[in-house]
């Protein structure tokens, strides 16, 4: 059977054996493995999952060969889906400290409940002898289910219990039943209206879920007296409540006895707790934004690097004799043409160069030009193929490159057999041509599909961003793809342009927009400095995904348009009038910096 | 019940459940039923042992000053004391809902004593699981009485003694949307047991007779001396008049073990310095939750030092000198300024504002 290397499995339902095959640490050290409280944030399918399940003692023991209780710490992993939680039962309380205890409640057990399953998941064999059995259901009779009892609980165990997972499956079991308890008290109080108590039990993070964490590793076969890490995986399905009960466990400076190390995809609902304090980096806790190490200044090779690290190891785990390069060619004649051009500019520089250097010259303009001289009608012919192109196109974002390699992989194979081949086929590079035409299709899908489901969700969603906030973004996202094709294709000195940076302070509902393609991964955000120099303002990259719907060229830019507050406007409502403001020359206006980090050149 | 004596605030609870039910989150339901059984459950089941508890089942067993049913009335005692007369202003009282969690939590607040001395403050939720009576029947009211008594004392699991601040909501609503100033309440409770520290507590019989233990002679001594302690609202004050007897002066006494099992030894005097020192800490801590109709800005302490001398084969105590000490708020206050340094106001600079384009 062909396996696709590029498949993407969800990490949680990963193997220790293939996350250890698979990971490739990420380049930047931002102390994910120091004890302390950390927020990693980025974009869905940018590794984040990966990097918290490589965190647990499976995989630990596995790359750093040591057994469980030498491990420097005690990873327990537990991914939030939305679907994991009642969110909209808890709307419907309107006794406001009861909805703050029950969130509590609910996000304790809940945490617990899967702290348990990691246990049960994660420890590879280490648990699997006569001693751990023992020691865990002491612990968990000891500090949960007592601890249920004394406040309530009514269940039976069984004493007859062998192993440490009959153990855990069975504290999980109860911990479940009692947080059913509370769900059927929100479906109740939702039909009545006169006051309903809840008379079930009630624990919390600190009598319930701490105490179990710091005894836990006291345990002689856990990592005796180390720091327990909790993974949060994706926090921003949290509910605004249990956000902010979240944060109260944030606010308390653990770190030497437990901390959280939490993933969040940009939507993070609040940074306040249920005592209306606000949690602040560096004093509570660390952030990290994976989207923008490899964005910022220090990132020019990092991830194409990081990248061809990540392909190379997957093409070894299926016996592809390729590297990545090899593997994803470019479209031969396509940069012969490309080649010339940079050849000739750099021959003409001393002549009538604007760059500083002569690679500069030919580096800037050789592929714009090359894209401008195919003219309007011949621009769809424009090839995206080729690894580095690829990676510009991933915009940060490994899953990006991995989901359009798997669907190469596939296109490749579907076509050598439909030619005669064998089942077996082992493929040893992806033609140039279904390269392009899948990272085209990605883009429309991304613009059209994706944009149309986020406003279809919203439709459904009141609580969420309106559907005319995602017309908005489209109608934003469409004027910012039209000015930047027409700047590639002017005769302005800088044309590689793919960010905007605000010259004024826009309104909050433009903000609102902004900020939704950013959640969305349509747009990053970073600071630059303003024009004079004084002061800071917002830049937004649009994600180059959309560079083959827009015939961009994704390989870098060096300028970047300053736009006011009137082409926002006028690019929400009426992205062809924007476009054609901007080339009339009325509105926006390109800067060209030497000092701007230059984003994925290669 | 009925033969209890009912202390003032009590006494205004059970006028505040029979006349503004519609100020309680459950209009039908009887405050004060509630708490009387509360009450009578805690006088029957508790009380009478929590003494016997502290001596046996601490860590440190020992001879402690009194914590059973009598410290509790007190503290309600004191409690009233400092909120004396607030009813009778507008905005400046706490509001009847409260003035229950208030009584509830104060009766409350220690009784975890029963089970050894060690995180007693921790406990008054399963107190009040076992002895609620209605209360247990909900969970939430119990919780909110619970981490209003919790706050009196201890520190939070990353070792803050900022219990209140960290762990009590500042205002929250409960059922029938009464509102709740939650912190207000603990503060009460907090300060009112701070404070409830007088002779009465310590065991006048033992002291006189030279019979305690060794290591809880340090805390009856202190006790012993306090002659009277009062919260004097209409000058902000609490007094406090200590009558030290000079024999005392002359020993180091045994300090109790600290968590790391060590042990010292102190003169009575500086022992006493130290929890002046503690107390004015908490009235300063307490002050920023409290209302400014409960607020006290200082300490007055009145020290009378005696001897006792034999006159003729009879003893005769003799007053040696007399000193006053005012601890109060004074000076240029030192405020904490690390708010500056917070990430939302790093942009608001003047450099950068003005540079600004808006």
């Amino acid at each position: 059977m062909n396996i696709n290397p590029f498949a993407v499995s969800s990490p949680e339902m990963m193997g220790a054996d293939e996350i250890n095959k698979l990971f490739v640490p990420l380049s930047e050290n931002f102390e994910i493995d120091a004890p302390g409280h950390l927020f990693i944030h980025g974009h869905r399918g940018c590794g984040k999952s990966m990097m918290l399940r490589q965190m647990t003692p499976d995989c630990l023991m596995l790359s750093l060969n040591k057994s469980l209780s030498d491990l420097p710490f005690l990873g327990l992993y537990a991914t939030i889906k939305s679907t994991d939680l009642d969110l909209t039962d808890f709307d419907r309380i309107n006794n406001q400290y009861a909805g703050l205890v029950l969130a509590e409640h609910s996000l304790s057990l809940f945490v617990t409940s899967k702290v348990l399953q990691s246990l049960r998941e994660h420890m590879g064999d280490s648990l699997n002898n006569v001693e751990a059995p023992k020691a865990i259901e002491r612990l968990c009779s000891n500090l949960l289910l007592d601890k249920l009892r004394s406040v309530g609980a009514d269940f039976s165990v069984s004493d007859n219990l062998t192993s440490t997972a009959e153990v855990l499956k069975q504290s999980i079991r109860v911990i479940d039943d009692v947080y059913g308890l509370m769900t059927s008290y929100l479906r109740k109080i939702g039909i009545n209206e006169s006051y309903i108590p809840y008379s079930g039990p009630l624990v919390g993070y600190r009598d319930f879920l701490f105490p179990f964490l710091c005894e836990l590793t006291q345990l002689d076969c856990m990592p005796k007296g180390k720091p327990v890490y909790l993974l949060l995986d994706d926090a921003d399905n949290l509910s605004l409540l249990q956000t902010q009960v979240l944060n109260n466990w944030v606010s308390f400076r653990t770190g030497n006895k437990v901390s959280f190390k939490i993933s969040t995809q940009r939507g993070y609902k609040t940074w306040r707790t249920t005592t209306k304090q606000r949690i602040e980096t560096p004093h509570d806790f660390k952030e990290v934004d994976i989207s923008t190490i490899y964005t910022g200044k220090p990132s020019k090779t990092a991830y194409p690097k990081w990248v061809e690290d990540v392909v190379n190891k997957r093409l070894a785990q299926c016996a592809i004799k390729a590297s990545a390069q090899e593997f994803f060619p470019n479209d031969y004649e396509q940069e012969t043409k490309i080649q010339a051009l940079a050849r000739k500019r750099i021959e003409n520089w001393e002549v009538e160069g604007k760059g500083f250097r002569p690679g500069d010259d030919a580096y800037r303009y050789a592929r714009p030009d090359y894209i401008k001289g195919l003219g309007a009608k011949q621009m769809r012919t424009y090839s995206y193929a080729g690894y580095d192109q690829l990676v510009h196109i991933s915009s940060g974002i490994i899953r990006y490159f991995l989901d359009n390699a798997a669907t190469m992989y596939g296109d490749e194979l579907k076509s050598k057999l439909s030619s005669g081949s064998k089942s077996d086929v082992g493929l040893s590079r992806i033609s140039p041509s279904i390269q392009d035409q899948v990272v085209r299709d990605s883009a429309d899908k991304l613009f059209f599909g994706a944009l149309d489901k986020l406003e279809k969700d919203a439709a459904a969603d009141q609580l969420g961003a309106s559907v005319q906030q995602f017309g908005q973004l489209r109608n934003l996202i469409k004027a910012l793809g039209g000015i930047f094709q027409a700047i590639l294709l002017s005769n302005r000195s800088e044309r590689r342009v793919f960010s905007i940076a605000l010259s004024d302070s826009p309104p909050t509902e433009i903000m609102n927009i902004l900020d939704l393609g950013v959640q969305h991964g349509y747009l990053y955000e970073a600071a630059i400095g303003t024009k004079d120099g004084r002061w800071r303002t917002r830049r937004y990259v649009m994600t180059r995904r959309l560079a083959p719907l827009f015939k961009l060229d994704p390989t870098g830019f060096s300028g970047y348009l300053f736009v006011t507050t009137q082409l926002l406007q006028t690019a929400i409502l009426n992205p062809s009038r924007a476009v054609a403001e901007f080339e009339s020359g009325r509105l926006g206006n390109v800067i060209e910096n030497a000092q701007l980090p230059l984003e994925f050149q290669s | 019940m009925s033969s209890r004596h009912w202390l003032p605030l009590e006494l205004k609870l059970k006028e505040f459940a029979g006349s503004m039910k519609h100020d309680f989150p459950n209009q039908h339901a009887d405050y004060w039923d509630r708490y009387t059984a509360l009450l009578s459950n805690l006088d029957l089941n508790v009380y009478p042992h929590i003494n016997a508890g502290l001596s046996c089942l601490s860590k440190s067993p020992g001879f402690y000053t009194d914590h059973g049913a009598r410290h509790f009335d007190e503290v309600v005692k004191f409690a009233g004391l400092l909120i004396e007369d607030t009813f009778n202003q507008q905005n400046s009282a706490l509001r009847p809902y409260e003035l229950y969690l208030l009584l509830c939590a104060i009766r409350v607040h220690d009784a975890g004593n029963i089970d050894g001395r060690e995180e007693h403050e921790k406990k008054a939720s399963a107190i009040l699981m076992k002895y609620g009576g209605q209360i247990q029947l909900d969970a939430t009211e119990l919780n909110l009485i619970a981490v209003i008594a919790q706050a009196h004392g201890g520190r939070t699991i990353d070792d803050d003694k900022d219990t209140i601040g960290k762990t009590v909501p500042e205002e929250t609503t409960v059922g029938g949307g009464v509102d709740v100033r939650s912190q207000l309440v603990a503060a009460l409770v907090r300060f009112a047991d701070e404070i409830c520290e007088h002779s009465a507590r310590a065991s006048m019989h033992h002291v006189s007779e030279g019979s305690l233990p060794e290591v809880n002679m340090l805390f009856h001594y202190y006790a012993a001396s306090i002659a009277g302690a009062k919260p004097d609202r209409y000058n902000k004050a609490y007094k406090l008049q200590f009558s030290f007897d000079t024999a005392l002066f002359v020993h180091k006494y045994l300090t109790p073990e600290d968590e790391a099992g060590n042990q010292t030894e102190k003169y009575l005097i500086d022992d006493v310095w130290d929890r002046i020192n503690k107390l004015n800490h908490e009235r300063v801590y307490c002050n920023r939750f409290l209302l400014p109709s409960m607020q006290t800005d200082r300490l007055e302490i009145k020290m009378t030092f005696f001897k006792t001398i034999d006159v003729s084969g009879t003893k005769v105590t003799t007053n040696c000198e007399q000193r006053d000490l005012t601890i109060k708020d004074e000076g240029y206050p030192s405020v904490p300024s690390a708010w500056r340094e917070k990430e939302e106001m790093s942009e608001l600079k003047g450099e950068n504002l003005a540079g600004k384009a808006w």
